[in-house]
């Protein structure tokens, strides 16, 4: 289809608009330059996975609100966009799997380390190593938390303080992490069995793919106020951790998509795509799904606070480092469903957001961002792909205003893995990045192949799409030196 | 009919989609099943083991698949597993239903793992087809979530 016939119009060089029209409710809205846009109509055209058709397909849901949303890192994902984000009134409207997806509180945690950078250079090698020993990642790897049953339960109830309780990282965490790192209304009775057998050995997993541990450092400051705010300046160490709730997310996507698919056949929700699925919020499937996500939301949390502890483990190893000098600059999640307030028409309202693939961004203000952080909003971790820069931004009123307070998360793929492998071999990717002074360690030469930056877009363009359109605005950049991919 | 079968894994751009054909449906089944081991696990030149049966039943059987293929994974990652050989018995209308039982030849995790290649997260409904050919041969499909 081209941009005529599905009816895309300009609103200015950074946001573009398809009207409602047929069974749209809202609008569906897209943060996109000229180049971007024209790439997903090529798409649109050409491919089996449409992006533009999938936020358009989001704007029919029922009780969406405003608009269908697509940042700029929008590709095409499961029934909803990655990129995506959709906000439903909670009394009309309907809570969707694939609003959320399987990597249930898939995010990013951000952390300060008290050393020069001179001091990272100078072992990195060692520290690369280390890292690689004791963070499991990979198919197969194990945490070296073995769990039972009961203790799963906790986990889903209790988040970044079940971790926290069991000796990793350290209480002032939990001010840093979004929600302190503990979901309320998770309810381990909605989860199934099969999903916590998965996740026995999981906690402390780094996972695969796309998830990856850099230790960083601040390249350029954009923003020196929330900069000074975030206790970071060039030349920063920082250590990001990118997973999410492992096999225990992906089970409840999998345990829910049944259920959630009969639901819309009992509601009568139209489905547009088979992962489009979903339950008018107050109804019991709703409720079972709402309840089942905030415990893998709360499984991420443990998950990313066990291996933020390891983290510390391999600095203190290497570097003989004490617990002051290492801590969290903000945790945030990427694949989420949360009950926010927000203007509808000028009135405040409560709604269930979707973010897919999409970040939240609350900006100066807002209650819910660490009271150090309120002057300028809380972080907003976006990561680069495998070598390249990634962001801090922040959020902004704007971002609060027109797209619920939310932002990007990352750079977007623009080929397939397969592409990706046939365009470079994994051990040239090494190669190349240890050239430029980045250690890549991986598990598999196969996915670093496939996650090799010329897999994704550019994360500067899409950091300043919407830097462009006033939704976020950069802090700091962050580059590499180390990379530990699974 | 010539007997033909064999499996493959085709383009998606974030994930991989699998496809198996064959003469019949089970032949079909086995190979996306078999696609999937070989996307997990580099298993060439390895024996089975140790046997594990996989039965499900759904109405369609574009759910059979989806659901076929996420219960292998589900009992993999439980039971820290790798699939060498993929051996569908039967795939059978009953009741308004199809039932499908498999039996997967495998091995522990833990004697392989350099042998393990990707994490697959859930097979999903994205282009998921089960269909015949109008040369009669059988064809599945779904794209997996990596």
């Amino acid at each position: 289809m081209n941009g005529s016939e599905i009816g895309i119009h300009k609103i200015n060089d950074y946001l573009w608009e398809i009207p409602a029209r047929g069974d749209m409710i809202v609008p569906a809205r897209i943060y996109a330059d000229r180049e971007s846009i024209d790439f997903l109509l090529e798409e649109s055209r050409t491919k089996q996975w449409d992006a533009l058709l999938q936020i358009q397909n989001v704007a029919k849901l029922k009780g969406i609100q405003k608009a269908a949303l697509a940042m700029a890192d929008i590709h095409p994902g499961y029934g909803f966009p990655i990129g995506g984000v959709g906000a439903f009134d909670l009394e009309e409207g309907v809570v969707t799997l694939a609003g959320v997806g399987f990597d249930i509180n898939c995010g990013v945690r951000s952390i300060f380390v008290s050393l020069p950078r001179e001091d990272i250079e100078d072992k990195k090698e060692e520290l690369a190593g280390e890292l690689f020993k004791l963070i499991p990642a990979g198919l197969g790897a194990t945490g070296s938390l073995k769990l039972t049953l009961k203790e799963i339960d906790s986990v889903l109830k209790e988040g970044a303080l079940f971790s926290l309780n069991r000796g990793y990282g350290t209480t002032e965490d939990l001010e840093f992490i979004e929600e302190r790192g503990r979901v309320e209304g998770a309810d381990p009775a909605k989860v199934s069995i099969q999903a916590k057998k998965r996740q026995l050995k999981q906690i402390g997993t780094l996972g695969s793919g796309n998830h990856y541990i850099e230790v960083q450092y601040v390249d350029k400051v954009y923003f020196k106020e929330a900069a000074a705010i975030f206790g970071l300046s060039e030349g920063s160490v920082v250590v990001s951790i990118h997973t999410g709730s492992r096999a225990l997310g992906h089970q409840i996507g999998t345990d829910y998509q049944k259920v959630l698919s009969k639901a819309s056949q009992r509601y009568g929700i139209p489905v547009y795509e088979r992962e489009l699925v979903g339950a008018p919020i107050g109804s019991r499937e709703g409720r079972d799904y709402i309840s089942a996500v905030r415990a893998g939301i709360n499984c991420g949390f443990a998950n990313r606070q066990a291996i933020s502890g390891l983290v510390r483990k391999a600095f203190n190893r290497i570097f003989s480092t004490r617990e002051s000098d290492i801590r969290t600059v903000y945790e945030v999640g990427h694949n989420n469903l949360k009950v926010e307030k927000h203007l509808i028409n000028d009135v405040e309202k409560e709604l269930l957001v979707h973010r897919k693939g999409a970040t939240r961004a609350f900006g100066p203000g807002r209650s819910e961002v660490p009271c150090k952080y309120r002057e300028v909003g809380h972080p907003v971790l976006v990561g680069g792909t495998m070598g390249t820069a990634s962001y801090i931004l922040v959020g902004t009123e704007k971002g609060m205003k027109d797209t619920f307070g939310s932002a990007v998360h990352g750079a977007g793929r623009v080929k397939s893995r397969k592409k990706a492998r046939k365009s470079v071999r994994g051990e040239k990717v090494i190669e190349e990045l240890a050239e430029k002074g980045i250690i890549v360690m991986s598990h598999s030469k196969r996915g670093a192949a496939e996650e090799s930056p010329s897999a994704y877009k550019d994360v500067d363009q899409v950091v300043n799409i919407m830097e462009g359109a006033g939704i976020s605005r950069r802090v700091v950049s962050l580059r590499p030196v180390i990379c530990v991919k699974g | 009919m010539i007997s033909v079968y064999g499996h493959e894994t085709i383009e998606h751009i974030a994930d991989m989609g699998i496809r198996g054909w064959g003469a019949t449906k089970e032949d079909a089944f086995r190979e996306v099943g078999l696609a999937l081991a070989e996307l997990m696990f580099d298993v060439e030149g390895i024996d089975a083991e140790d046997n594990i049966e996989v039965e499900c039943s759904e109405p369609e059987l574009e759910d059979l698949l989806v659901e076929f293929l996420n219960r292998f994974l589900c009992r993999m990652d439980i039971e820290e597993l790798v699939c060498v050989g993929l051996d569908v018995e039967s795939i059978e209308l009953t009741g308004g239903s199809y039932n499908i039982k498999a039996k997967a030849g495998c091995i522990k995790r833990s004697g392989v793992k350099e042998r393990l290649l990707h994490e697959v997260k859930a097979a999903t409904y994205c282009g998921a087809k089960v269909e015949i050919s109008d040369s009669g041969i059988w064809e599945a499909v779904c794209v997996v979530d990596m």
